[in-house]
């Protein structure tokens, strides 16, 4: 119970500084200032104090979705381990759980999306759900990768399984589908080549362009729970690449050694997200596929290279 | 040894990545660049193999490969490519998305014949072998489908890769004078057709190979 609270309070309170920390480093990169560290709580403290305005013609499903989006995130971060295994994992997380969280809160922010009447909302709306559609697949195959090598759809059994194995696992498929995985996440997340969190072009944004008919409290939850996805499949990339020395060797003396390798990994794959976002521009919206084309081919690639291995017997 | 049979897999999945974002880029420089990138791990591969046989040779293998395929081909391809003057984009008969399919497809197959062919020899041979057929393959495949004559010497290169691969896979010990003989026969290769792909900008003022349909007339 206590891992339950201690995950979900991590989530929560990490995700807006990872925000921060990496507009800022993308800021310094680019030889600007960037917001101050604390940048994002303060923005959903101002989000939290102002007026909700919601539109005339929206329905019970406007005014619910907020929530909904909110509660599917936080369950999917129960199953994506952060330093520390969780009891409820072992029982209710799976891959598939996963999979289809993300796909219930990305369902109801679209129909809210539509909701109200607005045009852009709707386009955006409609993007969304194109990305989905190719997102999925590429993300569920890389992850049955490393569930077919683990022996396991639970991600816990996958992660101890991994820190179980010497550090150089540097097996083709493996990697293969650590690299599907991370193109994945960038779409899932809406990071530069598919989606640029920063811009508020009407005509080129897409998780944005879903919330602008929320103002208030109920924005603040959208923009929470975006965060909060950021960060758990941010971790969830982090338990796959070495060192793999978190879940099971957590007490109290080794404590700061797990957070320490921990944060570092954030660390590592933000100053990745950034420089990817430095160097490359957005994709147009029509070459997306041809991205995640990659990222499900190389996926499928995986597999057939562990299958191979597998049968090819011990080298 | 288990070490470097671990970094071959590693090198192998990066080539194969690279072989699958050449069929899947848009642009000829980033194509030439991905063919240093995957010349350089195969060279790397070689190094590795010399390592596990206990022999010289591999040595000075992946040295000409080095020098040959990731300095001079690309550089003197990118010297035509300014030359010629043309639209950098690839033009293909298929579509990107689904011509990464089939390259999947691919080396799907590949990876399965490879896997039938070999029963007694090591995993890590296997491994190489199926890496060989599908850039062969993929090669092939690049070279029908694309519309320019620049992509079709990539595509030619690309399956020269894999027989390359083939070689180091199956038999180390290939004669060095042999060796020396293919590597001239790639350097001339490519000043050959880097006239060609100038002389058909000349004739026809566009290196789209489907122009070249209109001799008849």
């Amino acid at each position: 119970m206590y891992s339950v609270l201690l995950q979900i309070g991590i989530v929560l309170l990490l995700s807006p500084f990872i925000n921060t920390f990496m507009k800022k480093l993308k800021a310094n990169l680019q030889g600007r200032q960037g917001p101050p560290f604390l940048q994002g709580y303060y923005d959903l403290l101002k989000y939290f104090r102002k007026e909700t305005v919601v539109s005339e013609q929206a329905s019970w499903l406007f005014g619910i979705t907020p929530s909904i989006v909110f509660a599917s995130t936080l369950v999917a971060s129960l199953i994506i381990p952060t330093f520390f295994h969780l009891p409820l994992m072992n029982t209710l997380g799976g891959i598939i759980l996963l999979v289809y969280l993300f796909a219930l809160g990305r369902f109801f922010m679209v129909s809210a999306a539509m909701e109200p009447g607005s045009g852009f909302a709707g386009m955006a709306g409609s993007r969304e759900m194109m990305l989905a559609v190719l997102i999925e697949p590429t993300f569920l195959l890389s992850l049955f990768v490393f569930a077919l090598m683990a022996g396991s759809s639970n991600l816990s059994s996958i992660m101890s399984w991994l820190s179980m194995k010497p550090p150089m696992i540097l097996s083709p498929s493996y990697l293969v589908a650590l690299f599907a995985l991370f193109i994945a996440c960038l779409a899932e997340v809406g990071r530069v080549p598919f989606d640029n969190p920063e811009t508020h072009y009407e005509l080129t944004m897409i998780h944005e362009g879903m919330l602008l008919e929320y103002s208030g409290k109920p924005l603040g939850l959208m923009i929470w729970s975006a965060w909060v996805k950021q960060l758990i499949l941010l971790s969830l990339i982090a338990g796959f690449i070495p060192p793999w020395q978190m879940t099971d060797l957590i007490s109290l003396p080794n404590m700061p050694l797990v957070v320490g390798v921990y944060l570092l990994k954030l660390l590592f794959l933000c100053l990745c997200i950034v420089l990817i976002e430095t160097t490359n521009a957005k994709v147009r919206l029509f070459r997306v596929q041809d991205l995640l084309g990659i990222g499900f081919v190389l996926a499928v690639i995986a597999l057939i290279l562990n299958v191979h291995t597998v049968s090819g017997g011990p080298s | 040894m288990a070490l470097f049979s671990q970094w071959i897999g590693f090198l192998v999945a990066m080539v194969l990545v690279s072989s699958i974002l050449m069929v899947g880029c848009r642009r000829i420089e980033q194509m030439i660049r991905l063919f240093a990138l995957q010349s350089l791990g195969l060279a790397i591969i070689t190094v590795m193999s010399g390592f596990l046989s206990h022999s010289q040779h591999p040595f000075f293998v992946a040295g000409i490969t080095f020098l040959g395929k990731c300095i001079l081909i690309p550089w003197f391809l990118v010297f035509v490519m300014k030359r010629v003057k043309m639209r950098r984009e690839v033009e293909t008969v298929i579509s990107l998305p689904v011509s990464m399919l089939i390259a999947g497809g691919i080396i799907i197959f590949s990876f399965y014949l490879s896997g039938q062919l070999n029963s007694g020899v090591g995993n890590l041979y296997s491994l190489l072998l199926g890496l060989s057929v599908s850039l062969v393959l993929i090669g092939l495949f690049m070279m029908m489908t694309r519309k320019k004559a620049f992509t079709e010497v990539i595509g030619l290169y690309l399956m020269e890769n894999g027989v390359y691969t083939l070689t180091i896979a199956t038999i180390f010990e290939m004669p060095l004078i042999i060796e020396m003989g293919i590597f001239l026969d790639l350097l001339i290769g490519i000043l050959v057709m880097g006239v060609w792909v100038y002389r058909i900008k000349q004739s026809f003022d566009s290196v789209n190979i489907e122009a070249l349909k209109e001799l008849k007339g």
